[in-house]
C-alpha cells in the first residue's frame, strides 16, 4: 500500500479530494483500519475529515430538531443530554456500539457510510426518521437512513460526496419507538440481530410505521412487515393484538435473509427476530431505559 | 496489590518489554502463500512473477529447500509442502521482500496448480477401512508411531485397571453418555512471529516461542547445521496459551534469511493464527458408568480425537493427548476400561491449547455423573462427594456448595430470565521438565538468570518472590533476566503447567546453594536489610555464582500431586432466545503453598475467563475444512462486560516449606478445564436442557428448550 494523505479543513476540499479515484474519506478510522489491516482496501488517497470543524457537534434547531455533525463519536453521543432527551433508547444504543475503545473514535458518519449490517446505530435512526445529510462538491441532498444502506457495505453515497450530517426530526408526542438488540455471544461481539420499530400513535391507531433489523441484511426486505401495522388498532395501554404480531413477525421472518453463521444459523435468527419484534413493541409503550437489551 | 507485584508487569504495561517484532533489524519481511484447499496434489509451482516484482529477494517452495519436517516429536510437518497439500492453510511457498505489502503481492503473483482431492474432514471419515492414507510417507518420518492399526492413526492409547469387562456384569445400575466439542484457537494476543539472521556465521533468532532450546534443536535439524550455530535470544512473549511452541514461522524465517543473506522478519495475521497454526483437538467421548449399590463400580471412557493434518504440535510419543485417567480422575473407579485414539484428518493440526485435553475429558464427566445423579433422583453433589477419592474434594464441594447455598436455582424467574446453579470438580497435574538457572550476589543485588522464557503468566515475578524469601532480603534487590540459549542453561520450556514446580525447584536449589557457598544454613533471622556484604565479605568474595537445577521426572509427575478445584457458577437463560449469561461463581481450590498471590489470582481468574470464553463462544467452525473467521473481530473472546463476579477461595492452604518446594502446585490450566461442566449443569439446572456438546451456543439451548416443549405437549 502506497497512499496519499490530505487534511482538509472544508467539507467543500474534502469532497474535491474524494472525486479522485481509490480515494477514501476517513472518519474515527474504527471500520477503516480494520479493512485496511485485512486487506479488503487498498486506497490510493486517504483524505482525513479530522479537521474539518463543520463536521463536528451537535445542534438543536428552534422546532426540536437535532442535526448530528458526522464525525460525532458514539461516546459524545451518548452523554449528550439532547440526545438522550429526544429518545432514551438512543443513549442506551451509543453506549452499547462496540466497545469502549470504538466508541471513543467511532463516529456517527463513519459507521452509516461503512454500511455494515451488523452496526446499532442505522436501525434505530431510521425508526426514528432521521435523514442523512450527503453533500458533494456541487450539490446537497437528503436521503432517509432506512434507505442510505443499498445493501451490505453499499450505500447510496457517490465518489466525491460525503456524510456531513444526521437530521433528527423534532419528535412529535404521538412517535413510538422501540429498539431491541440480541446478543448471542459476548456482550462485546456484533448484535446477532436487532430490530427498531416505528410509528406516529393517531387515535389509538398506528400510522407511518416502519421497521428496521439490524444484522440481518439491509432494512428495505422489511416494508411489507411494516404495512402490515398500518391502521392497525392499539389497545388503551397501547398495545397491538397478538395476532398481529404474529403476522407481522411471520412476515419479517420470511423476508429477512440472515447469513448462518457463528452467531447462528439463519432459521434462529428468524426465531429471534420474532422476539426482538416483540421486545421493541414493548418498548413503545414506555420511555424507561431499560429491557430489550440483556444485561 | 503489594507493591512488589508489579515488578514483572511494569515493562508490560507501560509498552517498555521487548516483544520480537520489536527488535529492530534492517530486515527483509515474510510473506506466505497458504494451501487454499483442504487436501490436494501439488503439480506445479509458477514462481517467476513473483521473483521478477521489484523489492522481492526471495521465492522459496519445497523444490528450493528439499523435504524438511519438523515435530515436536514425530517430524511429520514439512516446512513447504512437499508433493501434496493436506489441509486449507498449509504453507507451499513463501516470499522475502523490502516490505510486507510487496511480500503480500509477490506471494498473490506465485501460481500453484492443484489436483484435488476428496478430503477426508473428521476422524468417522479418515478412519473408514477404505480411506486414502492423508500421509502415504508417514513410515519415513522420523519418530513415527511404529505400529498403528490403521494408516490415518496419529496415535492410540489404551489401558486397563481391574477387571472392568466382569465389574460391569455385576453393576446394579448402568450409564452411558456421549459428548462432542468444537476446535477452538489459543488465540494468543500477540500473534506468532520472529525474526531470524542468518546472515552471519551464527545464526540470531527473537522468536515468540515458549522453548527456546527445543527451537534452537528443530532449527539446526532443519538447518542440517550444529545447535551451537543458533542463539535464540529471549523476549517477552505475548501470551501461548499452547501454540506457541512450533517453529511455524521461525523455519520460514531461517530458510528465507539462509538464502537471501539477510535477517527476515515474520509475523503471522490473525487470519492465519486462528486459521493455521493449531486448535483445540475436536472430537468425542463416550462413558459409561456402572454403579453398585450407588457408588461407581466400572467406568469405560473411549476418546475419539481430530488431530489434524499433523501430528507434530503435540509433543507425545504416542501421537495421542495423554487422555487416559482424565474423566473420573477425581473418583473412586475400582475397574476401569480407557481407550482413545487420535485421527489424521484433512483440517488445521490439533494443537495444544489451554490444556490440551483435561477441558474436553472434564467437562464430560462432570456432566455424565451429574446427568447420573439427576436421573437416579439424587443430589449431584452427595452422589460426587459419597464417590469422591480424596478428602480434599469433598472439603471442596463443601466449600462452593456452603457459599452458593443461597442462590437462587431451578429455574426461578429473574426478569426475562430464569436462573440455574451448575458445578464441577476438577483437578491438574503438572508435566515434567527440566531447568537451571544462575543466580549470582553481590554488595548491591542478587541476579536471578532464567532459562525458561517469560510468556506473559507472571512466573519471572514468582520466582524474584521466592529467591527474596530464600535469601530473606527484599525483592527489590533481586533482578530477573532471561537469558539466550547461549547462557550454557538448560529449559524444557514453558507449558504443561510445568514452570512453577520445575523453575522453583530450580530457583530453590541455587538460593541453597548461595547459602552454602556464603557458609551459612539459612539467611540471618529478623532483618531484611540488605545482609549479603557482610557475608561476602566473610568468605572473602566479591561475588558469588551459583547454578541450581530442577527437574521433574516423567515417573514423578503422580506423587506432585494435584492441585485441585471446585467451582458454583449461576447462570441467566432467556427462555425465549437461548441466551445464556453467568451471573456469579465461587472458586475453591486448592493448590499448595503461594508463592506469588497476586499472581495465582490472576492465573485462576484468567483460567476461569477463558473456561467461560471457549464453553460459551469460541467455535473456529471449519467450513469444508476452511476456517473463514479471521480476526479477533469475529473470533470473539469473553470480556470485562461478559465475566461475572467470582468469589475465590483457597481451601487447606498449606505454608511454603523452609526448604525444597514440597506442595507447591500448577495452576496455569487448573480452572478453565472446570468452567464447561459447571455450565453444563447450570442451564439443565436453570431450563432442563442437557448440552453435550461444546460451545455452549445460544442456538443449541433454544432448540433443547422447544424440544421439550414439544415433549411436555405430546405427553398431554
Amino acid at each position: 500500500m502506497s497512499a496519499t494523505y490530505a487534511t482538509p479543513n472544508t467539507v467543500a476540499e474534502a469532497c474535491e479530494l474524494l472525486t479522485a479515484p481509490g480515494s477514501h474519506a476517513l472518519a474515527g478510522g474504527v471500520a477503516f483500519t480494520m479493512a485496511l489491516t485485512k486487506g479488503q482496501v487498498d486506497p490510493a488517497s486517504i483524505v482525513s475529515l479530522a479537521h474539518i470543524h463543520e463536521l463536528h457537534g451537535v445542534k438543536g434547531e428552534i422546532n426540536g430538531a437535532l442535526t448530528i455533525g458526522a464525525l460525532s463519536t458514539h461516546g459524545q453521543l451518548l452523554r449528550d443530554k439532547r440526545i438522550t432527551a429526544h429518545e432514551a433508547q438512543l443513549g442506551e444504543m451509543f453506549a452499547d456500539v462496540g466497545n469502549v475503545r470504538v466508541r471513543a473514535v467511532g463516529t456517527l458518519g463513519g459507521n452509516l457510510a461503512y454500511a455494515d449490517p451488523r452496526h446499532d446505530p442505522a436501525p434505530l435512526l431510521g425508526a426514528l426518521g432521521a435523514s442523512v445529510v450527503i453533500e458533494s462538491t456541487t450539490a446537497r441532498r437528503t436521503v432517509p437512513v432506512a434507505d442510505f444502506a443499498t445493501g451490505a457495505f453499499a450505500t447510496v453515497l457517490h465518489p466525491g460526496e460525503l456524510v456531513r450530517s444526521i437530521e433528527l426530526p423534532a419528535r412529535s408526542a404521538e412517535t413510538r419507538i422501540g429498539w431491541c438488540k440480541l446478543q448471542t455471544n459476548s456482550l462485546d461481539d456484533y448484535a446477532t440481530l436487532s430490530l427498531a420499530v416505528g410509528f406516529e400513535e393517531s387515535n389509538r391507531r398506528v400510522t407511518h410505521p416502519r421497521i428496521l433489523v439490524g444484522a440481518a441484511d439491509t432494512h428495505v426486505r422489511t416494508q411489507r412487515a411494516a404495512a402490515l401495522l398500518d391502521g392497525v388498532e392499539l389497545d388503551a395501554v397501547g398495545r397491538l393484538a397478538s395476532e398481529v404480531i404474529e403476522e407481522v413477525a411471520d412476515v419479517l421472518a420470511a423476508d429477512i435473509e440472515p447469513s448462518s453463521n457463528h452467531r447462528g444459523s439463519a432459521a434462529y435468527k428468524r426465531d429471534l427476530v420474532r422476539v426482538a419484534l416483540n421486545r421493541a413493541l414493548d418498548r413503545t409503550r414506555t420511555h424507561s431505559p431499560q429491557a430489550g437489551t440483556f444485561r | 496489590m503489594n507493591s512488589t507485584s508489579v515488578i514483572d508487569s511494569q515493562d508490560r504495561v507501560t509498552g517498555q518489554a521487548l516483544f520480537a517484532q520489536d527488535v529492530p533489524a534492517d530486515a527483509l519481511h515474510m510473506a506466505v502463500l497458504r494451501s487454499p484447499h483442504p487436501h490436494a496434489d501439488i503439480v506445479g509451482i509458477e514462481t517467476s512473477r513473483a521473483v521478477a516484482l521489484p523489492g522481492v529477494h526471495a521465492v522459496l517452495h519445497a523444490g528450493d529447500i528439499g523435504d524438511k519436517r519438523f515435530g515436536r516429536f514425530t517430524r511429520d510437518y514439512p516446512v513447504f509442502a512437499v508433493d501434496k497439500v493436506v489441509f486449507c492453510g498449509q504453507p507451499v511457498a513463501a516470499v522475502a521482500a523490502e516490505d510486507l505489502a510487496t511480500a503480500r503481492r509477490a506471494a498473490a503473483l506465485i501460481t500453484v496448480e492443484y489436483v484435488q482431492r476428496p478430503p477426508l474432514l473428521s476422524p468417522a471419515e479418515a478412519l473408514a477401512t477404505d480411506a486414502e492414507p492423508i500421509h502415504p510417507g508417514y513410515a519415513g518420518y522420523l519418530n513415527a508411531v511404529p505400529v498403528r492399526s490403521h494408516h490415518n492413526l496419529q496415535g492410540e492409547d489404551a489401558r486397563v485397571v481391574g477387571e472392568p469387562d466382569s465389574a460391569f456384569a455385576e453393576c446394579d445400575e448402568l450409564f452411558e453418555n456421549t459428548f462432542t466439542w468444537q476446535r477452538s484457537s489459543s488465540a494468543p494476543m500477540e500473534s506468532h512471529g520472529a525474526l531470524v539472521d542468518a546472515s552471519g556465521d551464527r545464526v540470531i533468532v527473537h522468536a515468540s516461542h515458549k522453548e527456546p532450546y527445543k527451537l534452537r534443536r528443530d532449527l539446526a535439524a532443519l538447518a542440517g547445521r550444529p545447535e551451537e550455530d543458533f542463539e535464540i535470544r529471549p523476549v517477552k512473549i505475548g501470551g501461548d496459551f499452547g501454540s506457541k511452541g512450533n517453529p511455524f514461522v521461525e523455519s520460514i524465517c531461517y530458510f528465507l534469511s539462509a538464502y537471501t543473506g539477510r535477517p527476515v522478519r515474520g509475523r503471522l495475521s490473525f487470519a492465519e493464527t486462528l486459521g493455521a497454526t493449531g486448535g483445540r483437538h475436536g472430537g468425542s467421548l463416550t462413558l459409561r458408568t456402572g454403579l453398585v449399590n450407588g457408588r461407581i463400580h466400572a467406568h469405560q471412557s473411549r476418546f475419539v480425537l481430530d488431530g489434524g493434518a499433523f501430528v507434530a504440535p503435540k509433543p507425545m510419543p504416542k501421537g495421542i493427548l495423554p487422555m487416559l485417567g482424565l474423566p473420573l480422575g477425581a473418583y473412586d473407579v475400582p475397574h476401569l476400561d480407557e481407550s482413545a485414539v487420535g485421527a489424521y484428518t484433512n483440517t488445521m493440526p490439533g494443537s495444544h491449547v489451554r490444556s490440551p485435553g483435561e477441558f474436553q475429558a472434564i467437562f464430560a464427566s462432570e456432566s455424565h455423573l451429574e446427568m447420573i445423579a439427576r436421573e437416579r433422583g439424587e443430589d449431584p453433589l452427595e452422589f460426587k462427594t459419597r464417590n469422591a477419592r480424596h478428602a480434599i474434594s469433598r472439603n471442596l464441594i463443601a466449600k462452593v456448595r456452603s457459599e452458593s447455598a443461597l442462590w437462587r436455582r431451578r429455574g426461578e424467574p429473574a426478569g426475562n430470565t430464569v436462573l440455574g446453579v451448575g458445578y464441577s470438580l476438577f483437578h491438574r497435574s503438572a508435566g515434567p521438565g527440566d531447568s537451571t538457572v544462575k543466580l549470582s550476589a553481590n554488595g548491591q543485588r542478587v541476579v536471578l538468570e532464567l532459562a525458561v522464557p517469560d510468556q506473559g503468566a507472571g512466573s519471572f515475578e514468582a520466582f524474584g518472590r521466592l529467591v527474596a524469601t530464600r535469601l530473606g532480603v527484599e525483592r527489590s534487590r533481586i533482578q530477573v533476566l532471561g537469558r539466550s540459549t547461549d547462557s550454557g542453561l538448560v529449559d524444557l520450556g514453558a507449558g504443561a503447567s510445568r514452570v512453577t514446580v520445575v523453575v522453583g525447584r530450580a530457583c530453590d536449589d541455587a538460593a541453597t546453594k548461595l547459602l552454602a557457598a556464603l557458609k551459612l544454613d539459612a539467611p540471618p533471622s529478623g532483618d531484611t536489610t540488605y545482609w549479603i556484604p557482610d557475608a561476602l565479605q566473610a568468605v572473602g568474595a566479591a561475588e558469588i555464582a551459583v547454578e541450581g537445577k530442577g527437574s521433574v521426572g516423567r515417573d514423578e509427575v503422580e506423587g506432585l500431586g494435584h492441585a485441585h478445584g471446585a467451582l458454583a457458577i449461576q447462570v441467566a437463560v432467556e427462555p425465549d432466545t437461548g441466551i445464556v449469561r453467568a451471573r456469579r461463581a465461587v472458586l475453591a481450590v486448592n493448590v499448595g503453598p503461594v508463592l506469588n498471590p497476586v499472581g495465582l489470582r490472576g492465573q485462576l481468574e484468567g483460567g476461569f475467563i477463558y473456561g467461560l470464553s471457549q464453553t460459551l463462544f469460541e467455535d473456529l467452525r471449519p467450513q469444508d475444512g476452511r476456517i473463514e473467521l479471521d480476526s479477533f473481530n469475529d473470533y470473539k473472546l469473553a470480556s470485562g462486560v461478559d465475566i461475572p463476579e467470582l468469589a475465590l477461595h483457597l481451601v487447606d492452604e498449606t505454608p511454603l516449606p523452609g526448604q525444597g518446594l514440597a506442595g507447591v502446585r500448577a495452576v496455569g490450566e487448573l480452572v478453565n478445564i472446570g468452567v464447561p461442566a459447571a455450565l453444563a449443569n447450570a442451564i439443565d439446572d436453570a431450563v432442563g436442557v442437557r448440552l453435550q456438546t461444546l460451545p455452549l451456543s445460544a442456538e443449541r439451548v433454544l432448540d433443547g428448550i422447544r424440544k421439550r416443549a414439544s415433549l411436555a405437549v405430546a405427553a398431554r
